[in-house]
C-alpha cells in the first residue's frame, strides 16, 4: 500500500466503507425483489398444480421484474467493482470523467434519501489524468457530502467536469444554505487529497451564494477531435 | 380473527407489489405505499392492523414514520425491514425502539409469521 493521502489512515477506509455499505444496501433490495418474485412464481406453480389457471401475462410480468432487478444488480456490482479497482494503480493514468461518472452514480442513494437531485452535467469529454484515481474520488465525495449536508428536499446538486487549459476541473454546485457542520474538516481533507494529485480544492460562493467546490488537477492533452 | 390489513411501506415499488400479491394468496390484505406522503395519507384514512416499514425511506427515517402512524393508531403492529446488514448474519434483530427488524432478503414465511404475530397484539414487538 502506498503512502498516498487517500489510502492511509481511516479517511480512505471510511470513504470506502460508506460507499460499500450504501451499495450493498441497494444490492440487498434487488436481491430481495428477485427472491420474492421467484417465490411468487413458486406460489403460482403451486396454484397451477392444484388446478388453478395461470394467466401467461402474469408470468411474463414476474419474469420482467426479475430481469430488471438482475440488470440493476449487475450494474451495481460492476460500478462497485470499477470503484474497487480504482485503488489498484496509485500512479497510473485514468479518465477523470469516467471515474467521476461512476462515483456520482454510486453516491446517488445518499442524495435520494434526502430527496435531493444529484446530477452529472452531460457532454463532458474524456479528461486524462495521472495519479491516484481513488484520491480524486475521495475528494469529490467529501465535497458531495458537504453539499448534501446543506441541501434540503427538492434541491439540486450538479457535478460538471471541464477543462481549463492544462488542467481538469470538477465543479460541484449546490444549494444556497450553509452545511450543518463538518465543512471545514471535509474541505481540509479534500484539499489534502487533491494536493497528492498535484491539484487543489477550494470552496467558493456559487451563484446566489450557494455552496460550490472546485477541484483542479493536472490533465493530459485533450483527445484529438 | 378477521382478515389482517397490512400497509407495506417501501420505496422499492417492485418489492411491495410482489409482497402484496403473495400476501393476498395467504389471506392477508395488503396495500402498498412507496413514499412517506402516500403512507401517511393512507393511515389518515384507514386503520391498519400492521405496518411493514422500510427503515431507510427517502425523506424520513422509518422509525419516524412509525412514530407518526402510532400517534394516530397506537395499537397498530409494527415490523421494520431493511437492506442494511447487521454484519452478524442475523435474519432478524430488535432495534433500540423495541421493534423487530427483518433483514432483506428475508424468508417470506417468516414475514407472514411476524405479521400474524404483530396483528395479534404486538407479539412481534418486545
Amino acid at each position: 500500500v502506498s503512502g498516498t493521502a487517500g489510502r492511509d489512515g481511516r479517511g480512505g477506509l471510511a470513504f470506502f466503507g460508506a460507499l460499500a455499505a450504501s451499495v450493498t444496501h441497494e444490492l440487498n433490495n434487488a436481491l430481495s425483489i428477485i427472491d420474492q418474485a421467484g417465490g411468487l412464481l413458486g406460489d403460482l406453480a403451486a396454484g397451477a398444480a392444484a388446478g388453478r389457471e395461470i394467466d401467461p401475462r402474469r408470468l411474463e410480468t414476474v419474469r420482467e421484474r426479475i430481469d430488471r432487478q438482475v440488470r440493476k444488480g449487475v450494474e451495481i456490482v460492476n460500478r462497485l467493482n470499477r470503484f474497487a479497482h480504482s485503488i489498484d494503480e496509485p500512479a497510473g493514468e485514468f479518465d477523470a470523467v469516467a471515474e467521476t461518472e461512476n462515483l456520482v452514480a454510486l453516491t446517488l442513494r445518499f442524495a435520494e434519501l434526502k430527496k435531493v437531485r444529484l446530477e452529472l452535467a452531460p457532454g463532458a469529454e474524456e479528461i486524462r489524468a495521472r495519479g491516484d484515481a481513488f484520491a480524486l474520488q475521495q475528494a469529490l465525495f467529501a465535497c458531495l457530502r458537504s453539499a448534501l449536508d446543506g441541501a434540503e428536499e427538492g434541491d439540486r446538486i450538479e457535478v460538471r467536469p471541464r477543462r481549463d487549459g492544462g488542467e481538469g476541473v470538477l465543479d460541484v454546485s449546490g444549494p444556497a444554505r450553509p452545511a450543518a457542520g463538518g465543512d471545514d474538516a471535509r474541505l481540509a481533507e479534500a484539499e489534502r487529497l487533491m494536493e497528492t494529485l498535484g491539484g487543489s480544492c477550494r470552496a467558493r460562493s456559487g451563484e446566489g451564494g450557494g455552496a460550490a467546490f472546485e477541484l483542479r488537477f493536472p490533465a493530459g492533452p485533450a483527445p484529438a477531435a | 380473527m378477521n382478515e389482517i390489513r397490512v400497509l407495506l411501506i417501501d420505496d422499492e415499488e417492485e418489492l411491495v407489489a410482489t409482497l402484496e400479491e403473495r400476501l393476498g394468496m395467504r389471506g392477508i390484505r395488503a396495500e402498498t405505499a412507496t413514499t412517506v406522503e402516500q403512507a401517511l395519507e393512507r393511515v389518515r384514512q384507514v386503520s391498519f392492523d400492521v405496518v411493514v416499514v422500510d427503515l431507510k425511506m427517502p425523506g424520513l427515517d422509518g422509525t419516524e414514520i412509525v412514530d407518526r402512524i402510532r400517534e394516530r393508531h397506537p395499537r397498530t403492529g409494527v415490523l421494520l425491514i431493511t437492506g442494511h446488514g447487521s454484519g452478524h448474519g442475523e435474519l432478524e434483530q430488535v432495534t433500540h425502539r423495541g421493534y423487530r427488524i427483518l433483514l432483506k432478503p428475508f424468508a417470506f414465511d417468516r414475514l407472514v409469521e411476524l405479521i400474524r404475530e404483530a396483528a395479534q397484539g404486538g407479539e412481534a414487538e418486545r
